[in-house]
């Protein structure tokens, strides 16, 4: 459910729902928000492609109320508030159909009846909005089929409200929600109907709950899942050495990662650091060079030796040779994104696209940074040389740059679990500071500090996974669910900055991993064209030719961006035949033989089984 | 195995040696004079040629090349290298009418002479005295050729450029094309067989069965009739020998203006709405004559209306009126192409930065984006207003043939198969007397030239990337048409009008007894120029084949069974479902529009509110600003609501992000867009081996259930993909070198610093951490 929202566009893709609704329950996702995440979007791909089924899961939010299985929220309602649904009850049926489901963990915390969703695409709905601890939720029944809007509270950037606009004597306000993920939602209500159940000011707690001091709501989630995803990554297995990211198998050149050095205006040298540095290019036989990677650009680098940092001279490490990647700073990457949102949401000029486009740098961003990683992947590649990746901190260019080199020179975090430990090992324990730049249940939303810098990194991978589309084991879908989480405040995986803070908020005991989630149903993330490019390194072209918008992600919201038709779909349905051939010839081989053994007549060899192609390319 | 990456050593950079030295050049002129010799076609003849002609590999940034011999024949320009080995380069595509250094005389667009350094235009005519260092050739199909003169004899260079400037740009005449002495030295060679011996047949339209079976399967045989009143082109030469016209047209009307006026049927929905065109009538003088001819033409369409049993209108869609001119399609045209034409690597990387906005600028994907909601418009009238479209041009052979076959692809999966798609372009285009001629500028004698085959071409292609599994054929399959139009063999491409192609191809005395003979192969002819391996990649693996299993589906199958695999799993095997899907002409639509509910959700308070909230920003904030597409928002979002019916319409998308560039068509030739490893074709690649295994399983299943004996395994591999271990983004085109696996990296990075408006924001790091 957290995937939200499409639900505007979800309405118009829907199949009609029966009243009754309530089919059997398939899926164990069923009962996961998860899963419900996946079964959305399998009603958008149901919605896109030709085969007949039409999902049975559409019923699912009545199936829920039905069942009970939500019962849950009305023990766990906070005590600051016990207005559940059976006010909503004893309301009218309408009121009844638009009501929350909910997730285990999850209370309803405000309901108002008869708001107004002002949606840019398919203008003004009236309908029901409640707020939970977890969510925001607005259902109309006054459309075929119900139009519903399901927002996690953790995308939500900023909250304003209008208030006392006279009109006919009565007294409305309008409400502003600006969200984190390229959307904006306009509510309108009557004030004094809703005296009691003060929507705004339970939005403000809910969605901001570290300036209200309240826990983030995946500390109250409660969910099992078959898999533990916090045991994904083990770092004293996946990492031997200190900083040390990646080191060749053949070659044995490495990459390494770290701040920028202290050197100030004076030119301060450290013989440690430089003697450190001697021993990564000394660790690596085949080259006596070492490349330093200043992910900045040159000059801003410079202008930071005034505050005491600054680059590495080439004369104080020898054999070391500096190239900075003119990559801009995270002011730069924030101003491109909101500059992006206004061309895509919530009207395309469709004549202007390019060039809207075009002004905002974002493509132009991401081609500079894969540019870097190209440049790192090449020199570790070709020439055998250690290189060492920096940019001011460490932990933002540099993440980017080091994951991204790594994609590139090893398939291992092509895989799905590889690109778990990938993320884990580059973002999560290197210490990206998710809550700073996200800015998590902050309802600071002008800090300084917020960046999309992990956004610009998936984009980047989208972009790989779109000029190799069968080298990656995941699909769009895991990717769009990642980014999706980064917000969403429903696990514990992106929520704090450091090790250190994890620790300190016991994140594996008392939240739940966005890898539990995504492990336990792979087959929804898995790419039906993946091949396994062992030992490929896989160069992406860094040219604004092959880069494109990620129209799924950022323009999502717009019912006519409908994805297009997903071919995996096809592929799937492939997958599927050859599975079927393949226990058909396997039960036609055992009653082969069996006959053979029955009549002992003939020495039936065949049991040999099906062997699954293996492509290499 | 592919090992990319393996670079050996630490040669980051590329070695700048170049492979050409005096020395070397004289050793080895000599067998190179004496081995090459270039491959001819019949009726192909050497013009001139020059030896000691270096080509320069783009690949290799300029920097080395191969050298050997230029030869300009009235077929081609060919460069024959002694030292490019045929082995180093994956045969995955070969044509068997052009090699791959060859560049047929109407596909060289523009020459230039590097001159001391400078690129200078060569234009017929005014050729310097002067030899250029280099000879710059530009090709149709976005090639770009670079020839090094430096050691070519000075004589025999100066004789080669004036042959290849005179035959490739200068105006000539129809008679001169090389088709013709092709055909006729070809005579007793197969070149022109009658019949298409190749299934599926394409239907040429050429008879009047041909019409009639088109209109007995689009069920339009009450409503209109096929007509032979132009037989052997008595009425007119700018119509076809036959053709359909409603039944309450009489042969008196074709008559009055040569066929001018008369709406022409194209094609029938279900509902039984048609799609016409007609010519306009001429302009006369006579204010009282051409006001007759209004109520004439208003009488026709009017009857035409009655006529149908629903009583459903006509509307008449005046193509110019809406749609840019064919001059503006051709300026746009040649600005876009200009964009593909580049020269070195630093030319790529420069133009990289500001690349979105050349392309918005070139204004080419805007035209496309016109199209494709002009059809949308006319597809609306035709499935949901039960509204029959005449369109209207002045010839009727543009715009016409262009908006007619768009439509018909959008809403008849019939022509999203490959013979369905050969006989709507046999249909509308040829039949519809479209100027390929002309409009290609095969004479260069005219200033008629404009991409309108092109155009649909692009249209189409956006259709298949935005609905891969909805057409039989793939994009390979479309660009190699494209090129097609180049090669100055074909009849399809060649000719204004049926009529003049059939004049044409009776040269000689005895006309009848040369006719048979002298037939210009149809480009439908694939195998004139490529083997059946070639052919494999026009069909796509991912396809949802479902039409109607008649006859012709069944010569296909067994031409290749692999296709349609999952037609044929549900049928034999499989207790799949079956993919819903309807017959193979749309039902009439079954859903209204609902009326406008805008209003009751709008309570007035409410509506008040959103005012004075909104402000400034209502229009952007309504729908309101979009009142362009309101007439078809309700048809478009209706459909849109429900699953994809491949086999039913499928309408384009054409909001900004969804019209894309046709990477394969425009950048297949330029080496720092190829993905190594990658591109779409990697997927298709999957699909195609996952459609082998499953054919050897399928066969399996059937031994053991026939209880057959094994036979021998078979080999008849279908995916014509994977038997090339080196995939790249731009297969199955550009040729890869087995040197230099590296990266592309962009030369001038620190370019990118120089725009951007950022002054605002601090240009100052994140704050210092002191780690260390």
């Amino acid at each position: 459910m957290e995937r939200l929202v499409s639900s505007e566009s979800l309405a118009a893709k829907k199949p009609p729902r029966s009243a009754s609704g309530s089919g059997q329950g398939s899926v164990d996702s069923q009962d996961s928000p998860a899963g419900s995440h996946v079964e959305w979007c399998k009603q958008l791909i149901a919605a896109t492609i030709s085969t007949t089924a039409v999902p049975e899961t559409v019923s699912k939010d009545y199936r829920e109320n039905q069942d009970g299985r939500n019962g849950s929220y009305h023990s766990d309602a906070g005590p600051e508030l016990g207005v559940p649904s059976l006010v909503l009850r004893d309301g009218n049926k309408l009121a009844q159909m638009e009501e929350a489901p909910l997730f285990p963990g999850e209370s309803i915390k405000a309901i108002a009846k008869d708001v107004t969703y002002i949606c840019p695409f398919i203008g003004a709905i009236s309908g029901t909005l409640t707020v939970t601890d977890y969510k925001l939720y607005f259902k109309s029944v006054e459309r075929d089929p119900p139009f519903t809007l399901d927002v996690p509270l953790g995308v939500v950037s900023r909250i304003e409200k209008i208030a006392g606009v006279q009109g006919h004597g009565e007294n409305s306000c309008g409400l502003e929600i600006v969200c984190k993920d390229m959307r904006n939602l306009r509510f309108a209500y009557k004030q004094e109907e809703h005296g009691k159940l003060e929507i705004f000011e339970n939005l403000m707690q809910y969605a901001f709950p570290v300036s209200k001091n309240l826990p983030l709501f995946a500390m109250k989630y409660k969910e099992n899942f078959p898999v533990q995803g916090w045991k994904v990554y083990d770092p004293i297995a996946e990492y031997k050495r200190q900083v040390l990211s990646w080191i060749h198998p053949e070659s044995q050149a490495t990459i390494t990662r770290c701040s920028q050095p202290m050197v100030g205006t004076n030119d301060k040298r450290c013989k440690e650091d430089e003697k450190y540095l001697q021993t990564i290019m000394d660790a690596n036989a085949q080259s006596h060079k070492l490349i330093i990677f200043d992910a900045r650009q040159s000059s801003v680098a410079d202008a930071n030796k005034a505050k005491g940092g600054g680059y590495e001279s080439e004369t104080a490490y020898s054999n070391a040779e500096l190239i900075f990647l003119e990559i801009h700073n995270i002011h730069v990457m924030r101003e491109s994104l909101r500059k992006l949102k206004d061309v895509v949401y919530p009207v395309i000029d469709e004549s202007k696209w390019f060039s809207n486009i075009d002004s905002t740098h974002w493509l132009e961003y991401i081609r500079i940074l894969l540019a870097g990683a190209v440049r790192i992947a090449d020199k570790i590649e070709s020439a055998k040389t250690s290189v060492v990746v920096h940019c001011s901190d460490g932990w933002d260019r540099t993440s980017q740059l080091t994951a991204l080199t790594m994609l590139i020179l090893d398939s291992y975090y092509r895989t799905i679990k590889g690109f778990e430990v990938l993320l884990e090992k580059e973002w999560l324990s290197f210490g990206h500071r998710f809550a700073v730049r996200i800015g998590h249940g902050d309802e600071n939303h002008a800090d300084a500090d917020r960046s999309p810098i992990f956004l610009q990194f998936i984009d980047c991978v989208w972009q790989m996974t779109r000029q190799f589309p069968a080298a990656f084991e995941f699909n769009e879908l895991f990717l769009l669910t990642i980014l999706d989480h980064l917000y969403s405040c429903l696990f514990g995986t992106f929520l704090y900055n450091c090790e250190q803070q994890r620790m300190k908020e016991e994140a594996q005991t008392k939240t739940i991993s966005l890898w539990s989630y995504i492990n336990s149903q792979l087959e929804e993330f898995t790419n039906p064209f993946y091949v396994n490019y062992e030992n490929h390194v896989l160069y992406p072209v860094a040219s604004l030719r092959h880069l494109e918008l990620w129209v799924n992600y950022y323009v999502r919201w717009n019912p006519r961006m409908r994805p297009q038709v997903p071919i995996h779909q096809n592929c799937k349905e492939l997958l599927g035949i050859r599975a079927e051939l393949q226990k058909k010839v396997v039960e036609l081989q055992r009653e082969v033989s069996n006959l053979a053994v029955s009549s002992s007549s003939e020495r039936a060899s065949p049991t040999h089984s099906v062997s699954p192609v293996q492509t290499t390319v | 195995m592919l090992s990319l990456g393996s670079g050996g050593g630490r040669t980051a950079k590329p070695s700048f040696v170049s492979y050409v030295s005096p020395e070397e050049i004289k050793k080895k002129e000599k067998e190179v004079t004496d081995e090459l010799k270039p491959r001819l076609l019949p009726g192909e003849l050497v013009i001139c040629e020059a030896n000691t002609i270096v080509k320069y590999s783009r690949e290799d940034s300029l920097q080395r090349g191969f050298y050997g011999k230029l030869v300009c024949t009235n077929f081609k320009i060919s460069f024959l290298s002694a030292e490019q080995l045929l082995d180093d380069v994956e045969q995955s595509y070969r044509n068997k009418l052009m090699g791959e250094n060859d560049i047929s005389l109407h596909c060289v667009d523009q020459i230039f002479g590097v001159y001391d350094d400078k690129k200078k235009p060569i234009l017929p005519g005014v050729i310097k005295n002067k030899i250029p260092e280099k000879l710059l050739l530009y090709c149709k199909d976005f090639r770009v050729f670079h020839f090094g003169l430096r050691y070519t004899k000075e004589e025999d260079a100066r004789r080669l450029i004036r042959g290849i400037v005179h035959h490739s740009l200068n105006t000539t005449s129809l008679k001169c094309l090389f088709a013709f002495s092709y055909v006729g030295a070809a005579g007793g060679l197969k070149v022109g067989p009658v019949e298409i011996e190749e299934p599926p047949p394409t239907i040429m339209f050429e008879t009047k069965t041909d019409w009639k079976m088109e209109l007995d399967r689009t069920g339009s045989l009450l409503d209109y009739r096929v007509i032979s009143i132009n037989e052997s082109y008595k009425i007119s030469t700018q119509l076809p020998q036959f053709f359909a016209v409603p039944l309450s047209v009489v042969d008196e009307d074709i008559k009055k203006y040569k066929g001018k006026g008369i709406p022409l049927w194209c094609w029938s929905h279900s509902s039984g709405c048609a799609l016409l065109k007609m010519a306009a009538l001429p302009e006369t003088a006579d204010d009282n004559t051409s006001q007759m001819d209004k109520v004439w033409v208003e009488r026709l369409l009017q009857v035409l209306g009655e006529t149908h049993p629903l009583n459903h209108t006509v509307r008449t869609e005046i193509l110019s009126a809406t749609l840019p001119t064919l001059q503006e399609i051709q300026t746009s045209y040649c600005k876009f192409k200009q964009l593909f034409l580049l020269d070195n690597a630093a030319e790529f990387w420069e133009s990289d930065i500001k690349w979105l906005s050349a392309l918005e600028n070139a204004n080419w994907l805007e035209v496309i984006r016109q199209c494709l909601k002009k059809a949308l418009d006319i597809v609306e009238c035709l499935e949901h207003k039960n509204t029959s479209v005449v369109l209207v041009e002045e010839n009727c052979s543009d715009l016409c043939c262009l908006i007619a076959s768009l439509v018909q692809v959008i809403v008849d999966p019939y022509f999203r198969t490959i013979s369905g798609f050969q006989s709507l372009i046999q249909k509308e285009w040829l039949m519809g007397c479209h100027c390929f001629l002309d409009r290609c500028n095969h004479l260069r004698s005219n200033d008629k030239e404009a991409p309108i085959f092109l155009l649909f071409l692009e249209c189409v292609w956006q259709l298949l990337q935005q609905y891969p599994a909805a057409f039989e054929f793939t994009e390979t399959y479309v660009t190699i048409l494209s090129d097609s139009m180049y090669i100055p063999i074909f009849s399809t491409f060649l000719f204004n009008s049926p009529h003049q192609k059939d004049n044409n191809q009776m040269l000689g005395e005895d006309r009848r007894m040369l006719s048979r003979s002298l037939k210009l192969p149809s480009v439908w002819e694939w195998s004139v120029q490529f083997e059946n391996s070639v052919q494999a990649l026009f069909y796509n693996p991912l396809y949802i084949g479902k039409p109607k299993t008649d006859q012709v589906r069944r010569i296909q199958r067994m031409k290749d069974p692999a296709l349609n695999y999952l037609e044929i799993a549900h049928e034999n095997f499989l207790d799949i479902p079956e993919p819903q899907r309807q017959m193979s002409l749309p039902s009439s639509p079954s859903f209204h529009s609902r009326p406008s509910s805008k209003k009751g959700f709008l309570r007035e308070e409410t509506d008040n509110l959103i005012k004075t909230f909104l402000g400034k920003k209502i229009s952007r904030w309504t729908f309101t600003a979009e009142d362009t597409s309101v007439n078809y928002r309700q048809f478009y979002e209706n459909w849109r609501s429900k699953p994809i019916d491949h086999h039913g319409l499928l309408l384009p998308l054409h909001d900004g992000p969804a019209i894309k560039l046709w990477s394969q068509r425009y950048l297949r030739w330029i080496p720092e867009v190829q993905i190594l490893g990658g591109g779409s074709t990697t997927a298709l690649n999957k699909a195609c081996e996952i459609i082998d295994e499953i054919k050897t399983l399928q066969k399996k299943v059937s031994q053991r259930i026939l209880k057959r004996k094994p036979q021998s395994p078979n080999n008849d591999v279908f995916a014509p993909f994977h038997q090339s271990s080196r995939l790249s983004s731009t297969f199955p085109f550009g040729t890869l070198r087995r040197q230099s696996i590296k990266p592309r990296i962009p030369v001038s990075i620190n370019l990118s610093m120089s725009f951007g408006s950022m002054e605002n924001l601090p240009d100052d790091e994140e704050e210092l951490v002191f780690a260390k």
